[in-house]
């Protein structure tokens, strides 16, 4: 649609039966209290404005805001007290943070900020009141309706979790071989730390009798498939798949996984993949950074760019390593094809039983690479790995016809044929933690280990517990964050201390941001005992690159 | 066209094989490539499910072997290659030069407490160490020393020949050479015995890294009386003796995931058997057995079992266990599956029963004489139920582990099986024995 045609087709919808639905979150001591006061003094202000009543506008979480986006509002507004006059000392500032986080997001992934607005409403300002709601009435009439695809969430399937499917889901992942050993809950660092969990009795129950109770089973949600368990199952039962199998037979029953951040992360992944915006990914390329659109190497960025706005209080930085891919790669004479139309791979939704919208974003970045003309796709994150390498090539209908390397492979394949030079005098002690991703689930164990050893001065210190043992960052799919998958961290974090390294480097992102965020505030051991900073391989390599 | 028989492999099925042979007025070759004859069962301190003494009921039929005028015994010697077809092979043989005169040596053992140079002891799995002149075990036979060039110092450095000067019966001969012999022979028997898998890449028991785990074979040398401890329990972290031990069954067995997909058929006896040794020896030992399933399937096994359980007090948990440490003292530490939940628990010592594979050289052993594997390497029989000893090849048969798991009362009707089945072959071909 040309340009011209979306205003005149918008200014149709606003001339004629548009009615913008517009959900608006009142904070219950100043603005509640101001639109109750725009009532008793009979001031008008448009119908089709929904107020949500909520104790404190800092209750107002990021996930709530596109959840409303998600199931069709056209506008959002959250108001508060102004600030200084909060209720709650400063949960109008933290409201503050969150939306401006919201609109940062929104307009990376092309929705647009202008759908989310935030302001300040005392319980005197009636007048106010009326004012904000029919300016902002007119605006999102102005605007159009939202143009997210609405997807109508299905109702819940019966057949979902039948017999059937379940035998066939223990036939495929071998559950069917399991000879009750108990030797997966002897490692898993679930079960460890989580009374409730083992991994074992599951198999068990789908083996005693499959029937759709086992798709309701709470624990399949708890396990965080980080594959111990399968690494060391003598009948080679693959756990983590009979995992993701039975969830998207649980979340077809209607089961709605409880992620952290409220499900917004999913719901990022969500809309990229039920909509078609024009994005703004690119934000983090610096002059620097020399890239393409077309070329024989694509770089997958993966969810760095969000991350790095939804983690923005953390200042994480995430793009940091896309950057570091970059100058590596620019190092050896490649410029590789970073895209902006590129979007999530859909792991989290992937495991988390969303296989719908895995399928769409899929074919989307299918569709971005072949056109970009690559031959090899290279991946920073280990998660985008895994579902490109196991999870597309078993979706798509044909083979993939491109490489696909870790960084950690890609970086080895440069260093081999010369065309990287490190530093002298380099004088490093890291220690490596084992992304599951990129271990266990495609083998890759010692790619990043090769690299260290290629750079001199750079050297490696083992934890205690590696490759197929190797405990897990806690979280993965942005599921059961909680006390027990905390207290696993802490023990992870206090493991990588003991070696005396002075880094501990993850191959994996989300292991950097969970392993961050176990350590970040207060832990329940001398802070001494995990005062290790943490860093991504692809920078420590770049870091380490001659000038 | 030969009449003799030719048996490779001197461990308890292939000595029954060449006695049964013998007796008949069949002659034999036994060929052993190591320097005694006596195999895995020498190794083991008692047998289940008896408990008899391993060594005291093996060596009368190792001696009776060596001293019987029908059979020849090449010890230190490997079969290079074999040519011919049933009733006319022709077998290269390689007699490895021992440098020690066979007929001279007396085995007096003088001249190893003399030699300087010390190496761990194989038969003992590395636990104890002997010399570079040695006797593989006190029982061995032939009771002739061996020189390992490997290590000996006249072969490093041209220096030393302490033996050599100290032996009154001149015995000692650095100048022997490796010597290659063919035989003609009309069958042949495979008796090749099986290989101790090493544990080591299994990491979740933590062999190789936490001291006081073992395998099933360093703990049959070390409670044994004539072993490297003298019959004493050690811990490898403080030399101390164990209070609480644990058993780990099926490890690297029924474990398709390592390539072992096969049951061991003996981890669950041997286990039980070492548990109860444990007892004999201190009266104040806890053993507790892990298990994946107790497969007690042998006339008496279950009832071994049970007065295990009854008589020893051995504790037996129906979970497989991987193994963790304290670092404080070394003590194992076990964490098991108990009705789904982890459970921890601290030992002194873990013992695991690692599963038994086929020898390394199976491969060119089976290619040499042109008879299949299956899948797992072992050799295969020409019809696993009807012929278990014969193989695709006339006249060439097998016996004991090499062919499938078993354990020493299958192996030794094995050999004499094969045995049976090798005499009818020479006499087929038109000989009398």
């Amino acid at each position: 649609m040309q340009e011209g045609e979306v205003e005149a087709e918008q200014k149709t919808a606003a001339d004629t039966t548009f009615e913008p639905n517009i959900i608006a979150f009142c904070c219950n001591w100043c603005s509640y209290a101001g639109a109750d006061l725009a009532g008793v003094s009979r001031l008008q202000y448009p119908p089709n404005i929904r107020i949500v009543r909520v104790m404190c506008s800092g209750r107002v979480e990021p996930s709530f805001l596109l959840d409303a986006l998600e199931s069709g509002a056209d506008g959002i507004l959250v108001t508060g007290c102004h600030i200084g006059d909060c209720h709650y000392i400063s949960g109008n500032k933290k409201a503050e943070t969150k939306v401006k986080m919201v609109q940062n997001l929104l307009d990376m992934l092309g929705v647009g900020s202008d759908r989310l607005r935030l302001e300040w409403i005392s319980a005197s300002e009636a007048s106010k009141f009326a004012e904000v709601m029919n300016e902002f009435n007119d605006h999102i009439t102005q605007l159009g309706p939202n143009p997210l695809k609405f997807v109508e969430r299905e109702p819940p399937d019966e057949q979902a979790g039948s017999p059937e499917i379940i035998n066939g889901l223990i036939q495929d992942t071998r559950a069917f071989d399991c000879v009750e050993c108990g030797k997966c809950t002897s490692v898993c660092p679930v079960a460890m730390v989580d009374e409730k969990f083992a991994p074992r009795l599951i198999v068990v129950k789908a083996q005693e009798g499959a029937s759709s109770d086992l798709a309701k089973e709470k624990d399949i949600w708890t396990c965080n498939t980080c594959g111990i368990c399968s690494a060391m199952c003598p009948y080679k039962v693959d756990y983590p798949e009979f995992i993701r199998g039975l969830r998207v037979e649980s979340a077809m029953l209607g089961t709605v996984p409880s992620c952290s951040q409220g499900g917004l992360l999913q719901s990022t992944m969500r809309i990229m993949a039920n909509s078609d915006f024009e994005q703004k990914r690119l934000d983090w390329v610096d002059e620097d950074s020399k890239i393409a659109d077309t070329g024989d190497v694509f770089f997958f960025t993966g969810c760095l760019p969000q991350m790095e706005v939804i983690f923005q209080d953390r200042e994480l930085k995430m793009t940091d390593i896309a950057r570091s891919a970059v100058k590596i790669m620019n190092k050896a004479g490649v410029v590789p094809v970073v895209s902006n139309k590129e979007k999530c791979c859909g792991h989290d939704l992937n495991w988390t039983g969303d296989e719908e919208s895995v399928e769409k974003l899929m074919d989307h970045n299918l569709d971005v690479i072949r056109k970009s003309g690559a031959k090899t796709v290279v991946f920073t994150c280990a998660e985008c790995f895994r579902t490109f390498n196991i999870d597309y090539q078993a979706m798509a209908e044909e083979d993939l016809d491109f490489r696909m390397l870790h960084i950690s492979q890609y970086v080895n394949e440069l260093i081999d044929s010369g065309k990287l030079k490190f530093k002298d005098g380099l004088s490093r002690k890291i220690t490596y933690h084992e992304p599951c991703r990129l271990s266990r689930h495609c083998g890759v164990y010692d790619a990043p280990r090769d690299t260290f050893a290629k750079i001199s001065g750079i050297d490696i210190v083992e934890m205690e517990n590696i490759r197929d043992k190797s405990t897990c960052c806690g979280v993965s799919a942005w599921m059961n964050c909680d006390a027990n998958v905390k207290k696993s961290q802490i023990d992870r974090m206090m493991e990588a201390k003991r070696t005396d390294a002075e880094v501990v480097l993850t191959a994996c992102p989300k292991c950097y941001i969970h392993l961050d965020c176990s350590v970040r505030d207060e832990v329940p051991v001398e802070k001494e005992m995990v005062d290790i900073p943490l860093e991504d391989y692809t920078i420590a390599v770049a870091k380490a690159l001659e000038d | 066209m030969s009449t003799d028989i030719m048996v490779i492999g001197g461990g308890i099925a292939g000595i029954q094989a060449s006695l049964d042979i013998a007796d008949k007025g069949g002659k034999v070759y036994l060929v052993e490539k190591t320097p005694s004859i006596g195999g895995r069962m020498a190794q083991l301190d008692k047998t289940f499910p008896t408990n008899d003494c391993s060594i005291c009921i093996l060596a009368p039929k190792m001696a009776d072997c060596y001293s019987h005028p029908n059979i020849d015994v090449l010890t230190y010697s490997e079969v290079m290659g074999v040519e011919g077809e049933a009733g006319n092979f022709k077998v290269k043989v390689l007699k490895k030069a021992r440098y020690v005169d066979e007929a001279k040596c007396t085995g007096c053992e003088e001249c190893a407490v003399k030699c300087p140079v010390k190496v761990p002891n194989e038969f003992d799995q590395g636990i104890g160490e002997r010399k570079a002149i040695y006797m593989p075990f006190a029982q061995a036979v032939p009771r002739v020393m061996t020189i390992d060039k490997e290590h000996c110092t006249w072969f490093l450095k041209e220096k030393c020949g302490a033996c050599k000067i100290l032996c009154e019966r001149e015995a000692v001969d650095f100048d022997q050479k490796d010597e290659e012999v063919v035989l003609d022979v009309g069958s042949i028997i495979v008796a090749i015995g099986y290989d101790l898998w090493d544990p080591t890449p299994a990491t979740e028991y933590g062999y190789g890294k936490f001291p006081n785990v073992f395998t099933g074979m360093e703990y049959e040398r070390m409670i044994n009386a004539s072993g490297p401890t003298g019959g004493e329990m050690k811990r490898r972290s403080d030399g101390k003796r164990p209070y609480k031990l644990a058993f780990i069954q099926c490890v690297g067995s029924r474990n398709p995931q390592l390539g072992h997909a096969y049951c061991c058929s003996v981890c669950c006896m041997f286990s039980t058997k070492e548990a109860m040794l444990a007892r004999e020896h201190h009266d104040d030992i806890d053993s507790t057995i892990f298990y994946k399933d107790m497969r007690a399937f042998g006339k008496g096994f279950f009832e071994y079992v049970e007065r295990a359980k009854n008589d020893y007090g051995v504790r037996y948990i129906n979970s497989d266990a991987t193994v963790q440490e304290n670092p404080e003292n070394h003590n194992p530490i076990v964490v098991y599956d108990v009705a789904g939940r982890p459970e921890k628990e601290e030992f002194d010592m873990v013992v695991l029963a690692t599963t038994l594979i086929p020898r390394e050289g199976a491969v060119k052993v089976a290619e040499m004489i042109g008879i299949p594997l299956t899948e797992f390497k072992f050799f295969e029989s020409k019809d696993r139920i009807l012929a278990p000893v014969d193989t695709a090849k006339e006249g060439v048969f097998l016996a004991g582990y090499c062919r499938e798991p078993m354990d020493i009362p299958e192996s030794v009707t094995e050999g004499s099986a094969a045995a049976a089945r090798a005499v009818e072959t020479v006499l087929a071909k038109g000989v009398s024995v």
